[in-house]
């Protein structure tokens, strides 16, 4: 078998635009050598060093194992801070067609950044060497907000602390920036949701716009303090010198976060986060002087120093649901849960992970241990009321869902007893229409007669299903009550003999587990949201097995 | 499946009728009477007798839903143009009848919303101005100039629409099984919500039954116009005459999205319906305001809604 | 055999090898009273009812003057016998053992609560009394309940 070297040698020799500028070596790792790339569109060749590991053709972690760099091409986009160039290639386990791909992927990087110098329209965030301070990480997320910075606009930031972890095996403390406040007392609240927003401050940082990235070639985050000599202005670190005099003696020696704002893409910034330690700001004060004669007034300026970088993330909308969401013409809509047990609690979680951003639950009943298996609760929460812990737990999913408890007894007894009441009715009408979607998922047929009979403009939005959770019955819009009813009475199976009782015969349930349920309500909310994103007509519809083939689910429409 | 679909047709037709809501009825009419009274003597000579129409007229009514229309026909010379004969009737009904009821200009008519009354019921009455085309040409052929209102009936942007009312209402007469599959399909759109017009639905299914051989009991009429439906409102060259004047073609009204939903919605209701007969009960629900007054004097009785088993009480004494 | 009643406008058949094997369970039981449940299905213009079938009593009481049947654990047969065939249960018979085929005021009692009975979806349930001897049927009438009343068909 001949040996891998050799094959290395050539595969890439064979290349048309590659040429091997000096034999290959080998050692305990890896395998480098130098080479020449020249094709037609360039003036002159390139040269790379390169290195293969000894996985190669397999990728290391989430890495391509073959390594091309040159540090002068440093300015170009897609290079890395040693000069190594990313390069997108695809996946092959033949080692000859492996090369034979990377190398062209080179070459289209060439064309793509060296010669066409394209700028891509991702924003690609600058790079920088995140780490610990004093042993532990700081980590900070961002939303948008209302606001657009000027350059040099500086003042302090409202922090708010959320739980505490490990990142790669150090600790970390987690923050969200809540507010910006203006040095001239404007203050800009962040978009978050009310509670995020609302809840008190816990912790203080400064923050700096300086418009343009605080990096070399706007992707390499500078390493020392001096590079940041010119960015910052003058009125700012003064700022900071006597933001640390005055915290020095109850804070000395406690991290401090420092974040500079720069425009990315479009009207979109970016906050990178340093770490400061209050004791140890580099800021060096030189006596001012008249003529020969001190003033006794200092002049501060930043002096030497390594820069710690925090970490930050941007968790704005746009990019907390940017792997995926639910159409806008849902997430938009102001949605009432009437019933949060096992259906009810499935839909409010999902449509929370896919963005919807007002949520309201009601539920009279308590939650239980029992119930957790098959529904959204958690454990270590104990026993609450139902809609109290749905709330916090979409509060916990989502920064951007105003979730709260409407009135539990309104639907239970309030409404039972008024609906038909004139002048009360119409009330009741209007406090519902204030929803643009209301989802009973409460099975309580009265419930469903009464919200059938109030004909509201709203959308609403009926779920149940069958015992053993053989189907799926939604109720959209139209017509509900008496579809959903005939469904249950007379056209399917419904087999109510074989409940669950948990204790006594006064409350049972339905037979199912977490995966059956969240099965069928999974693809009900998929179909209701195709609904929407289309605009076609809600019809009724009913999920149910396919004869031959139970496993496959199949949607009916009405 | 054992639920007989006429049968239960059969019902759904019965708790809808109009027979039911007598009394809301003598208070249209007499509403309707009243209206047409005052316009007697508010345009005299300058109209012909206002007469009525509407579904109630047409035998297509449901208890759930209905209208009186009054046709008011003007004389040539009575207004310059159609516009003004509108305003100028409006204008007449909000003084007259404004502060009982709300009173509102429509696409080719006025319509009356009394004030909802102690028994809480609401009545509605749409007057509906139309002209003669030349002086007298109304007593010879009964057609009319309507004045339309925010034209999105038709495609053409016309500010009028040229029909004979009469002529509609002729176009029903004595087709009673023509009614019966146009009370069943009304009751399945109020019910669901569907947004087809009701002139349509009658004017196609008339036109099924006339096309294809549409036969059998209640349920397979039924579904033999929601076939005819289901296949023909999708082609493109199929036509809808207004009775009233064979250049009107209400097919006009649906757009192609439309069309397609209605040849869906047929479909499905179809299909469902065979798949399992009690479909039909979500579709086309009874009235359960008046299920238990069905007792007519003959023939065996059955229970509405039933369409189940009939089991004995548990235990009886006999002597 | 087709008999009518002119109150509701109606007819009923009955096969008359069915009404024999009836009388003849019901002569069995001579001297005490007996009866069960009646089957048919109706046309479709609900004219006209035919007696298909009958089903007897799991537990009864007779005695000469008083028949009690209980229809307990035969709601399964009922349902079977309407999703098989759409055939309903559409009323009782009982024998009048040495005695006139009228109706008591206990039977009238018997057929107003069938009527109510949210179980029947039938209104117009049927009676059937049979006049029996110890070995022969000596008369039967059908009656047709309606509105309180049982009239009888001739």
């Amino acid at each position: 078998m001949a040996n891998r070297i050799d094959i290395i040698d050539k595969t890439i020799s064979k290349l048309p635009f590659v040429k091997v500028l000096n034999t290959l070596e080998q050692d305990e790792f890896s395998i480098k050598g130098n080479v020449e790339i020249d094709f037609e569109k360039l003036n002159k060749p390139l040269s790379f060093s390169f290195e293969i590991s000894e996985i190669y053709p397999f990728r290391h972690y989430d890495s391509e194992s073959i390594k091309f760099k040159n540090v002068d091409l440093i300015k170009y986009g897609h290079v890395m801070g040693d000069g190594s160039i990313c390069i997108h290639t695809s996946h092959n386990i033949n080692l000859k067609k492996k090369l034979t791909i990377d190398f062209h992927s080179l070459k289209n990087w060439i064309l793509k950044y060296y010669i066409s110098n394209e700028d891509d329209d991702n924003y690609e965030h600058i790079i920088c060497n995140e780490t610990s301070f004093k042993g532990c990480h700081y980590s900070y997320m961002f939303t948008d907000v209302e606001h657009t910075f000027s350059k040099d606009d500086f003042g302090e930031v409202s922090l708010f602390q959320l739980e505490n972890g490990i990142y790669k095996k150090e600790g970390i403390t987690n923050y969200i920036i809540q507010k910006f406040d203006l040095k001239n007392k404007t203050q800009i609240e962040c978009n978050w949701s009310e509670i995020y927003n609302r809840s008190l401050r816990t912790h203080t940082g400064v923050f700096y716009f300086c418009e343009n990235p605080p990096a070399v070639h706007g992707r390499f985050a500078f390493q020392n303090w001096e590079n940041l000599d010119g960015y910052l202005s003058e009125d700012f670190i003064n700022h900071l010198q006597r933001f640390e005099k005055q915290n020095l003696k109850k804070f000395r020696g406690k991290a401090f976060p420092l974040f500079l704002g720069y425009k990315t893409i479009g009207n979109d910034i970016h906050w990178q986060v340093i770490i400061l330690e209050i004791g140890d700001f580099p800021i060096k004060r030189t006596p001012k002087r008249e003529g020969r004669r001190k003033t006794g007034d200092f002049k501060y300026s930043i002096k030497s120093g390594k820069i710690i970088w925090g970490i930050t993330n941007n968790s704005s909308y746009k990019y907390f649901f940017g792997r995926g969401a639910f159409s806008k013409s849902l997430t938009e809509k102001k949605i009432l849960i009437i019933g949060v047990g096992a259906l009810g609690s499935m839909v409010a979680k999902t449509l929370t992970r896919c963005g919807c951003k007002n949520i309201n639950v009601a539920d009279y009943d308590i939650k239980k241990p029992e119930n957790i298996c098959r529904s959204e609760y958690l454990f270590n929460l104990g026993v609450n009321d139902k809609s109290e812990e749905m709330v916090r737990i979409l509060t916990a999913i989502s920064p951007f869902v105003e979730a709260k408890v409407a009135n539990n007894d309104y639907f239970q007894t309030i409404i039972k007893m008024l609906y038909d009441k004139k002048g009360i009715k119409e009330q009741f009408i209007r406090d519902l229409n204030k929803n643009d979607l209301v989802i009973d998922c409460t099975t309580d047929d009265d419930l469903m007669y009464i919200l059938d009979s109030l004909d509201l403009d709203c959308d609403s939005i009926n779920l149940s299903i069958t015992n053993h959770s053989k189907e799926l019955v939604c109720g959209f819009n139209n017509n509900i009550y008496s579809f959903v009813k005939n469904q249950f009475d007379n056209v399917l199976d419904n087999d109510t003999k074989d409940l669950y009782n948990p204790t006594g015969c006064w409350d049972p349930t339905f037979k199912a587990s977490y995966n059956d349920i969240s099965l069928l309500v999974q693809m009900a909310l998929r179909h209701i949201n195709i609904v929407y994103s289309d605009g076609i007509r809600p019809n009724n519809f009913v999920i149910k097995q396919d004869d031959k083939f139970p496993s496959n689910l199949i949607i009916e429409e009405y | 499946m054992s639920l007989k679909k006429q049968e239960y047709l059969s019902n759904v037709l019965s708790t809808h009728r109009m027979s039911h809501v007598e009394e809301l009825v003598n208070k249209f009419k007499a509403k309707r009477d009243e209206v047409k009274t005052t316009l007697q003597d508010k345009y005299g000579s300058d109209i012909y007798s206002p007469f009525d129409s509407g579904s109630f007229k047409k035998h297509t009514a449901i208890n759930i839903k209905f209208d009186l229309d009054i046709v008011v026909p003007f004389k040539r010379n009575s207004f310059d143009t159609l516009e003004k004969m509108f305003d100028d009737l409006y204008e007449y009904l909000e003084a007259e009848f404004g502060d009982v009821a709300e009173v509102r200009k429509q696409k080719v008519s006025i319509g009356l919303l009394f004030k909802t009354d102690d028994d809480g019921d609401d009545v509605n009455l749409d007057v509906v101005p139309g002209r003669e085309f030349n002086q007298d040409q109304y007593s010879e052929d009964r057609k009319l100039n309507l004045h339309l209102r925010n034209n999105t009936i038709f495609t053409s942007d016309s500010t009028y629409i040229q029909t004979n009312i009469q002529e509609q209402i002729e176009h029903i007469n004595g087709k009673s099984d023509e009614r019966m599959v146009i009370r069943l399909l009304k009751i399945w759109k109020h019910y669901n919500n569907e947004d087809f017009k009701s002139f349509l639905i009658e004017l196609i299914t008339i036109k099924a039954f006339k096309k294809d051989d549409i036969s059998g009991n209640l349920w397979e009429k039924l579904e033999g116009v929601m076939n005819y439906i289901k296949e023909n409102v999708i082609k493109e060259d199929f036509k809808l005459k207004d009775p009233g004047n064979s250049n009107n073609n209400v097919m006009d009204t649906l757009d192609n999205a439309e069309r397609t939903n209605l040849s869906n919605r047929m479909e499905t209701l179809i299909d469902r319906i065979n798949n399992n007969a009690q479909n039909i009960k979500s579709y086309f629900p009874l009235n359960d305001d008046f299920e238990d007054e069905e007792s007519s004097s003959e023939g065996y009785g059955i229970k509405i809604g039933s369409g189940i088993a009939s089991t004995p009480p548990s235990t009886e004494r006999f002597g | 055999m087709k008999i009518k009643n002119h109150t509701r406008k109606v007819e009923l058949n009955i096969d008359e090898n069915l009404l024999e094997d009836i009388a003849s369970i019901g002569i069995k039981h001579y001297p005490n009273e007996f009866g069960g449940f009646l089957i048919g299905e109706y046309s479709n213009n609900f004219k006209n009812l035919n007696i298909t079938d009958f089903i007897l009593p799991n537990s009864y009481k007779g005695s000469p003057y008083l028949f009690e049947r209980s229809a307990l654990g035969l709601e399964e047969k009922f349902e079977n016998i309407f999703k098989e065939k759409g055939n309903y249960y559409i009323g009782e018979w009982h024998t009048h053992p040495s005695s006139s085929t009228k109706f008591s005021k206990t039977d009238l009692d018997a057929m107003i609560n069938i009527a109510n009975c949210e179980t029947v979806t039938i209104k117009n349930p049927i009676l059937l009394i049979l006049s029996v001897s110890k070995t022969t049927l000596n008369h039967y009438t059908f009656y047709i309940y309606d509105d309180k009343k049982l009239t009888p068909y001739e």
